[in-house]
């Protein structure tokens, strides 16, 4: 599949399996985790050419935690067992310190709307699609004899959601601009 | 992280890469804000990746990932090169790196206190007693308080040779009181605006803020410009603090001279420059009290460390010299299409973004007046301090500011406090009519933590060093 040659996000499976054991390990009364993994490319275009083109493949775990009715959250961008150790510790140690209050509550399970947010031609764009659609621009304004500058991304992404309360399936998006 | 460093550069070398970079690089952020008597908010942030730059058929192409093992370093470096490529396409000029960067060796922000070694209950504490004098004062509505402590570890190995370590510290704070009217709302800061001030430093920073003994003072001025006049409009002298010096210098020195903004790199987004390569030795940017440096190794600075993240060595260098438009901040790729060689600004906010040209520690040298003199020498003008707004053109020419405070200057004497006091000018005219800068003893570094440039987005935390400065025949306030 030619998504899968560019774009590259954790396997549901796994996804579901990290946030399921970040849960497990947890020592607070209420935990949440969100993760969200994005892949996205872009490139820069200047006085015709090309001068910046890149691409990153990162992910965010946040951790909410409710202790003894204090809130504590940190985030970290790791999915490993270690990582969610400490992100669990850094979490449990803030709600340590917050005083306590009134909590916002974990969510209660809901029917999750299905979001219709995919788009393989835009998740699979390789790095020379881009740069196609970018000679095209370029090469226009060349014969207009002016001078073209811009940027052309796009980008993929997922995002899990669970807690103790509840879990939401995986969502998937892609975004051109 | 050497091994995957070295795997990097291998794998780049042996796809047909003619240069490549690679960065791995560990952040973590605590920001802890409190309000109105409470701890609002307390943020534990890490992240940690690496990125590789390629050259390939003469193009650039750059790839990140958050994994660490070695499988990822090579997906990551092949993605890297398959972008080279595809820009090899449309391109312009071939990149010219001009000559190679052995740099080797480690460097650590000097400090006195780790600040990730300071019990959060410490900090805490320290921003609720500033707190409760600020809620001390009669008349006060809204009280923040904020620290922000960041710890970066990064490796920069190349394939010319350069392999070095950095671990660089960040420590700031920073209070505010807002205090409200049924038709006004007004608020003071200390010591800077936009929430706190940061240096490269420990925790000694922070106290030596002594935040809970400026609380008061900004919680009563907060107050008192609910009742001050509005600040009048014409053409004055105009005195600014160091603080909005150092924001005056940012916006109307460091970006113009930016050399990427100069060659249309950032055009799509950040913007150009007025300070075109033609007028480098030639344009009287100021008068002869404007000294302005670009200054890598200035104790304390955002934009202080041991080198670039080309591996260029932290330096000193001149933007402006005696008022004459003498330099520019550049990178290897921008310095050698002037045939000159780079100066070292080349950095990145993360493990995940090319480096792009930042501003260092760009500073206003020392002159040799002061507040107070300048003060006695004006027969009408107005006193402004600490920023409140900014907006300049994106060649960096035409300008407006706005101070949370202001005080008349009337015969020699400070007079009333004035409120939403603004001034607008055009860049040269403004810096070759700053006739007085301040001294050694009223020299400070400012951090600037909010310095927006690039796509994908990156924010940058620069400094600047400044005194108060004097300017003459400044259009101050709203003219009709």
């Amino acid at each position: 599949m030619k998504s899968m040659e560019v774009v590259r996000l954790t396997d549901e499976a796994e996804l579901k399996q990290f946030m399921t054991r970040l849960l497990q390990r947890s020592p607070a009364q209420e935990t949440e985790v969100m993760v969200t993994e994005d892949d996205s490319a872009l490139t820069r275009f200047a006085n015709n050419g090309i001068h910046q083109n890149v691409a990153e493949r990162d992910a965010t775990v946040r951790v909410r935690v409710v202790k003894d009715g204090k809130t504590g959250v940190a985030s970290i961008n790791q999915m490993s067992e270690a990582a969610a150790a400490d992100v669990l510790k850094r979490a449990v140690a803030i709600a340590d310190l917050q005083p306590r209050s009134e909590v916002v509550p974990m969510p209660g399970p809901a029917a999750a709307r299905r979001v219709d947010a995919w788009s393989d031609a835009t998740a699979s764009a390789t790095p020379e699609e881009r740069a196609d659609f970018v000679e095209t621009v370029c090469a226009k304004a060349g014969r207009a004899g002016l001078k073209a500058f811009g940027a052309f991304s796009t980008s993929a992404g997922q995002f899990g959601w669970a807690s103790t309360t509840i879990s939401v399936p995986r969502k998937r998006r892609s975004i051109p601009s | 992280m050497k091994d995957l460093a070295e795997a990097a550069l291998n794998a780049a070398q042996v796809k047909g890469a003619s240069y490549a970079d690679v960065r791995l690089d560990e952040h973590v952020t605590q920001d802890i804000i409190v309000k109105n008597g409470q701890l609002a908010a307390v943020s534990d942030d890490a992240s940690e990746g690496f990125g590789v730059r390629v050259i390939v058929d003469g193009a650039w192409g750059f790839a990140g990932s958050a994994r660490l093992d070695k499988a990822e370093v090579e997906q990551v470096t092949d993605r890297a090169i398959r972008i080279a490529r595809a820009s090899a396409r449309v391109r312009s000029a071939p990149v010219d790196l001009g000559p190679p960067v052995t740099s080797r060796g480690h460097y650590r922000t000097p400090l006195e206190r780790d600040p990730f070694a300071v019990p959060l209950a410490e900090k805490v504490d320290l921003l609720l007693r500033a707190d409760a004098a600020m809620g001390s004062v009669k008349g006060g509505t809204i009280r923040e308080g904020s620290m922000e402590f960041i710890r970066q570890a990064k490796l920069f190995a190349s394939t010319e040779g350069a392999f070095i370590e950095q671990e660089l510290f960040e420590s700031g704070a920073g209070i505010e009181a807002t205090a409200t009217s049924p038709d006004d709302v007004q608020n003071r800061s200390y010591p800077n605006s936009f929430g706190r001030h940061q240096g490269s430093a420990g925790y000694e920073y922070i106290t030596a803020l002594e935040l809970d003994r400026h609380a008061g003072r900004i919680a009563e001025e907060a107050v008192a410009l609910l009742s001050a006049p509005q600040c009048p409009s014409g053409v004055k002298t105009l005195i600014l603090d160091a603080s909005q010096t150092a924001l005056q210098i940012h916006e109307s020195c460091g970006h113009p001279t930016e050399l990427d903004r100069v060659f249309g790199m950032e055009a799509a987004y950040a913007g150009t420059s007025f300070m075109t390569p033609e007028k480098l030795n030639h344009l009287q940017y100021g008068s002869r009290n404007v000294t302005i440096t670009a200054d890598a190794l200035t104790p304390t600075g955002l934009g202080t460390f041991g080198w670039d993240d080309e591996g260029i060595p932290a330096q000193r260098t001149f933007l402006i010299k005696d008022g004459l438009f003498v330099g520019y901040l550049t990178s290897r790729e921008t310095a050698s299409v002037l045939g000159q060689q780079s100066n070292g600004t080349m950095r990145a906010d993360g493990w995940n973004r090319i480096p792009l040209i930042r501003m260092t520690n760009v500073n206003l040298e020392p002159g040799d007046s002061s507040l107070a003199e300048m003060v006695s020498e004006t027969k009408d003008g107005v006193y402004m301090e600490t920023n409140r707004s900014w907006s300049i053109d994106d060649k960096r020419l035409n300008f407006q500011f706005g101070t949370q405070l202001a005080y008349e200057v009337i015969n020699g004497k400070r007079g009333r406090m004035l409120k939403n006091a603004t001034y607008a000018g055009i860049t040269p005219e403004f810096w070759n009519s700053c006739d007085a800068v301040g001294g050694r003893a009223e020299w400070r570094v400012w951090g600037l933590a909010n310095c927006g440039k690039g796509q994908p987005p990156q924010v940058a935390h620069v400094a600047h060093g400044a005194a108060p400065a004097r300017f003459q025949h400044v259009k101050v306030g709203i003219l009709k």
